[in-house]
């Protein structure tokens, strides 16, 4: 009779833990791994299988779960970037800089979402900054751009992408029709932007 | 002893199960979607554009607000599906996911594209040169570039002139 218990409770148990160690590895659960790290540029992690059928289990789960719909390397890719540039966790409390040059795609975009992969519960209308933002009015070159992340506008109305509700943040950073040359070799095509911070309402800056 | 035969079964189920989860959970999200999709007013066969993508707005995971969407839900369990749409002056995509959420086909609707749709079709049925092989349900998603109003309210009146539906 002892030993009926014992597998009876080893398959319960068993089928329990397989079960809960598949949903935190696939992303389901809060604190498991986020979107593939295959990639990684200055911490801005991405994954080439994202979309693609060839993607493995793991990869598969955390998309579906935190990136539903995303479309394969040949027509996009996605990074996300959840530090500054001193590795410190992004987080509302804090005002950052975020800079940087010409990107190997047609279009891009860098948007801020809150833990829950969801844009931020506020209403200020200023969720991200696009290539559209970038380019001069006179002849359209995006080589050198810059904008704020912070919870309050910046007094001089200077480009800002609005942190509030926000929590512990990350950015996706989206390559639409990217070039070729950045799919065969990201880390010598792609220079990321970079993330300054600034400074902070508690602790040091 | 007495504790390794339910050890390997512990092991055995532990991983039995793990399995089932993982593969099981993009299957079961697209399908939650679908149902999401469904409960908003989107029905089969039909583009609809989204409302432009807010915090208020927001339906699924990480949505770019910069993008104008349009959706439609199909299904080629009752025969091949032809999906097209017009093209746009900006950034735009056509894409189609299968019920495991892979990106099984893109379109470029650029200002370039010479897109003139898709026919998509149950992997059982006959060939047919240049048709997509899908089976059961999916979902067709339009990307078009719109970062303010007066773009999306272009893009979404664009959502009449797509195509999804059976194959006629």
């Amino acid at each position: 009779m002892q030993v009926v218990i014992r597998l009876i409770v080893a398959v319960i148990f068993g089928a329990n833990f397989g079960a809960l160690t598949a949903l935190w590895f696939g992303g389901m659960i809060s604190g498991g791994p986020s979107i593939g790290k295959a990639v990684n540029i200055d911490n801005w992690q991405s994954d080439w299988s994202i979309g693609s059928e060839s993607a493995n289990p793991y990869v598969r789960a955390r998309v579906a779960r935190n990136g539903l719909l995303g479309l394969r390397k040949e027509e996009a890719v996605y990074f996300l970037k959840t530090v500054d540039e001193d590795g410190e966790p992004l987080s509302e409390a804090c005002t950052y800089r975020v800079s940087g040059g010409a990107l190997p795609a047609g279009w891009w975009s860098i948007t801020l979402y809150d833990s829950e992969s969801r844009l931020p519960m506020n209403e200020d209308a200023h969720l991200s900054f696009d290539k559209t933002k970038a380019q001069q009015p006179n002849d359209g070159n995006d080589s050198t751009w810059a904008f704020q992340i912070s919870a309050t506008a910046p007094e001089d109305g200077s480009a800002w992408v609005s942190s509030r509700a926000g929590g512990a943040f990350d950015l996706t950073l989206r390559l639409y029709q990217p070039d070729q040359t950045l799919l065969d070799d990201p880390a010598v095509t792609l220079t990321p932007p970079s993330i300054e911070r600034l400074s902070c309402d508690t602790g040091a800056s | 002893m007495r504790w390794i035969l339910p050890l390997v079964v512990f092991i055995l189920n532990g991983v039995i199960g793990h399995l089932f989860v993982l593969t099981s959970l993009p299957s079961f999200i697209m399908g939650k979607a679908h149902q999401a999709f469904e409960a908003e007013g989107i029905p089969e066969n039909a583009f609809v554009s989204t409302p432009r993508q807010t915090p208020q707005t927001q339906r699924i995971v990480r949505p770019s607000p910069d993008l104008a969407y349009a959706i439609c839900r199909f299904d080629t369990t009752s025969g091949p599906v032809f999906i097209n749409a017009p093209t746009w002056d900006g950034y735009g995509s056509l894409s189609i996911f299968n019920s495991k959420t892979d990106n099984v086909f893109v379109a470029d609707l650029g200002p370039e594209s010479d897109f003139e749709g898709i026919e998509v079709r149950r992997p059982a049925e006959n060939d047919r040169e240049g048709a997509l092989k899908l089976e059961g349900r999916g979902i067709a998603l339009i990307r078009r570039l719109a970062p303010t109003q007066e773009r999306y309210d272009v893009a979404a009146s664009l959502a009449d002139g797509a195509t999804c539906g059976p194959v006629q």
